[in-house]
């Protein structure tokens, strides 16, 4: 009954959308507003029995319907409660349905904010929505339905389980964020078309665009950095970014949605840049749309994606239908988006922004090529080459590294153009800031890529709190503030300019933590009981191997002592595990084996210990030792980053009139 | 039978909530309800933070003179423009 009423919500969806689309045109052309009204409610239900589905599922496979094929595929009586709700994107038709559901809801709150104004775009912004809703309803419904019955002529008694990878609970959260992201850009993109559409952009479409905008990137890089912290916690390789096709599917759109963050701060302050922002939409939009392709085709070979379907060509079409009518659109309305004024400077914080959104797309377009070269190779030769992280790193790390110096360079630059006394005021502190830097490592002949990233972070820091001196010192004079007071008023009053500072602060502390890899070193050994091994001046000593029986595991533990090489003092015991799951299946080929980490983390470097495989019968450990240095400093760089975001984000408090 | 009674009360709820606005009488106009200078506040606003900025740029003495004076009355010009139109 339940997986029934189910399936005829989603049915009833893909039938009002149509009816929602229709209405909405009809609307557009005689203005009847009886249309608008019933298009809009039509929309409204779309969205309700959308959300609907995803409850039904979700229920279906928090009580073990097995019943429903998706239920016995992604879950069985073993699995943890938290993960059987998780399951809903662990899959295929289920993670379609979350996209569905993710948006359905963005278009309920797109509705109800907007019920008392923006009557003029609101028809286009909801043809959008809905039609993107359409599409998603169009795959669950014929494609890839997540309500089908389990095929078996007998009682199904259980299923089949979660991936052990994806029982973590980084992984419960990582992956609706990035749909928070991922989806949020249908939002602007939607208001984007609607403006265009009706020649109508004025300081409230501007208003709802920025905050849709700073939101959804916030939780896109959320999900992004949970993905790095999974991947580090999980996957038991070292790193926390592969270039793994799927995340530079979530990468791509990161990029161009930072391009646009900066640039449409041009626009609303000089009413410039707005044939690029349109484009930077739409192809930050389209991006998200050809990430989900990249995920679902199964074209890319990827930790992350599902396996190879039909969804490919429909995908890919649907990402051509976007760009087409999008950028016909955009071509025929540059006459009402084109600025009357012009960049005056090169050395202006406009050419600043402008520089910096150039640098972005450039970085964009070499992560795009390097992972759609594989299947573009395979279509031309037959052979696919694959382009792995050399590539990526060569070409990356130094656009990176101007990125990193426009962080510096942008806030010290004046809008308009930048005097020659601005200029050397304002920039010989941090340039002497960085290179002293730079003949610091030099003198400790550290050179390359690794001395310009230290020399620049400095660099930037130095014009970062230079920035917030200047201000304090100003607020003090002005105001007759005390420090701390004055530190704080100044980011209250200047949430916008601030919060973005802080954001490049975070950036500043990730890149040390990125710069921090090419001092990486590795051992991998067997011990016995007793034995020790060393590396980087750390010795590891085993002095136990355990045996735990869980819930929905088996696992072998090895109890280790990690102790200073040369005095021998004990630093910290570490305990990693292999574990079995899905230990109770008579099918042994049913059974996972899987190694849980155990990190020692300081803000100097981390000691990550593997247990990669046991002999059981000599009571030999095989254990992988990894020194990663300043790592940490990606993590709190990243919680910087959330934070000034936040704090950009922050709605002001209402001004007296 | 449970199943049919219910799918068809969802279907009969939904046709009438959806349905219901193409009876009402016919020449009903959408307005945005909310003040139609809105738009114009919200401009008013943002002007006025770029007041604010230009004044703080100012005084961090990230802007020239002239500069300053041009693009301060370029911004004070536009928002008496458009308190102008909302005091009409």
């Amino acid at each position: 009954m339940i997986p029934v009423i189910g399936g005829l919500a989603i049915n009833l969806a893909l039938g009002l959308a149509f009816v929602s689309i229709i209405l909405h045109f009809f609307y557009l052309r005689n203005g009847d507003g009886r249309l608008f009204l019933s298009g809009q409610r039509a929309a409204l239900t779309v969205s309700l029995l959308s959300i609907l589905a995803t409850l039904i599922l979700t229920q279906l496979l928090v009580t073990s319907n097995f019943d429903v094929d998706y239920v016995a595929h992604y879950t069985s009586l073993e699995t943890p409660f938290i993960y059987k709700i998780t399951a809903l994107w662990a899959g295929q038709s289920g993670s379609l349905l979350f996209w569905l559901f993710t948006l359905s809801v963005y278009a309920l709150i797109t509705i109800f904010q907007n019920q008392q104004s923006q009557h003029k775009i609101m028809p286009w912004v909801m043809i959008v929505m809905t039609t993107v809703q359409l599409f998603f309803l169009i795959l669950i419904n014929f494609v890839a339905n997540p309500f089908m019955p389990t095929e078996a002529d007998f009682v199904v008694a259980n299923g089949l389980g979660l991936n052990p990878l994806l029982q973590n609970a980084t992984m419960a959260i990582h992956p609706p964020m990035l749909y928070l992201g991922y989806v949020g850009f249908t939002v602007p993109f939607a208001f984007s078309i609607a403006a265009m559409a009706q020649r109508d952009m004025n300081a409230l479409w501007m208003r709802t665009v920025r905050q849709w905008l700073l939101f959804v990137w916030l939780m896109l890089s959320i999900g992004i950095i949970l993905g790095g912290w999974w991947a580090y916690q999980e996957l038991g390789w070292g790193g926390y970014w592969a270039w793994d096709p799927v995340e530079n599917a979530s990468f791509m759109p990161w990029l161009t949605g930072t391009a646009l963050l900066h640039s449409i701060i041009i626009q609303e302050k000089k009413n410039m840049l707005k044939v690029w922002n349109m484009a930077l939409i739409i192809i930050t939009f389209t991006l998200c749309i050809f990430g989900t392709f990249l995920t679902r085709s199964g074209v890319m070979s990827s930790v992350h994606s599902f396996t190879a379907s039909s969804l490919g060509p429909i995908f890919l079409s649907f990402v051509f239908l976007i760009m087409i009518v999008s950028f016909t659109l955009l071509y025929y309305r540059k006459t009402f988006l084109r600025s009357e004024k012009r960049i005056e400077s090169f050395t202006s914080r406009e050419s600043g922004f402008l520089f910096n959104n150039v640098v972005f797309i450039v970085m964009c377009f070499a992560v795009f090529w390097g992972t759609i070269f594989p299947v573009i190779s395979e279509a031309v030769r037959g052979t696919k080459i694959t382009v792995g992280a050399p590539f990526f790193n060569q070409v990356n790390i130094p656009i990176g590294l101007i990125l990193l110096l426009l962080t510096g360079v942008g806030p010290l630059l004046v809008w308009r153009r930048t005097s020659n006394q601005s200029f050397i005021r304002n920039f010989t502190t941090p340039i002497v800031m960085g290179l002293i830097t730079a003949l610091v490592f030099y003198v400790l002949k550290i050179r390359g890529y690794v001395l310009v990233s230290f020399s620049l972070s400095a660099f930037v820091l130095t014009t970062i709190g230079f920035e917030f001196f200047r201000g304090i010192r100003s607020r003090m004079t002005t105001q007759k503030e005390n420090p701390f007071i004055a530190f704080w008023r100044l980011i209250r009053k200047n949430r916008s300019r601030y919060g973005g500072y802080i954001v490049h602060v975070g950036i500043v502390l990730m890149f040390i933590g990125f710069t921090g890899h090419s001092f990486d070193s590795e051992k991998e050994f067997g011990l016995k009981k007793g034995d020790s091994e060393h590396l980087s001046g750390y010795s590891f000593t085993l002095y136990n191997i355990r045996e735990e029986e869980r819930p929905n595991h088996y696992a072998y533990i090895a109890d280790m002592v990690v102790a200073d090489a040369s005095s021998g003092k004990s630093i910290v015991k570490l305990h990693p595990e292999k574990r079995i799951y899905f230990h109770r299946n008579p099918n042994p080929d049913r059974r996972q084996p899987h190694s849980e980490l155990d990190i020692y983390s300081t803000m100097k470097q981390d000691i990550y210990s593997i247990f990669n495989s046991i002999d059981l019968e000599n009571e030999v450990a095989y254990l992988k030792i990894m020194i990663n240095p300043l790592v940490n400093w990606v993590w709190y760089g990243s919680y910087l980053f959330v934070l000034g975001t936040l704090v950009a984000l922050w709605p002001p408090r209402k001004e007296k009139s | 039978m449970i199943s049919v009674v219910v799918t068809f009360l969802i279907i009969f709820v939904m046709a009438v909530f959806v349905i219901q606005p193409l009876f009402l009488e016919p020449g009903l106009e959408i307005r945005d309800t909310e003040k139609s200078s809105n738009a114009l506040k919200q401009r008013k606003k943002i002007l006025y933070r770029q007041i604010k900025e230009l004044d703080m740029d100012y005084q961090l003495g990230n802007i020239q003179d002239d500069d300053y004076d041009q693009t301060r009355d370029e911004l004070k010009k536009e928002v008496a423009e458009i308190l102008t139109i909302l005091n009409k």
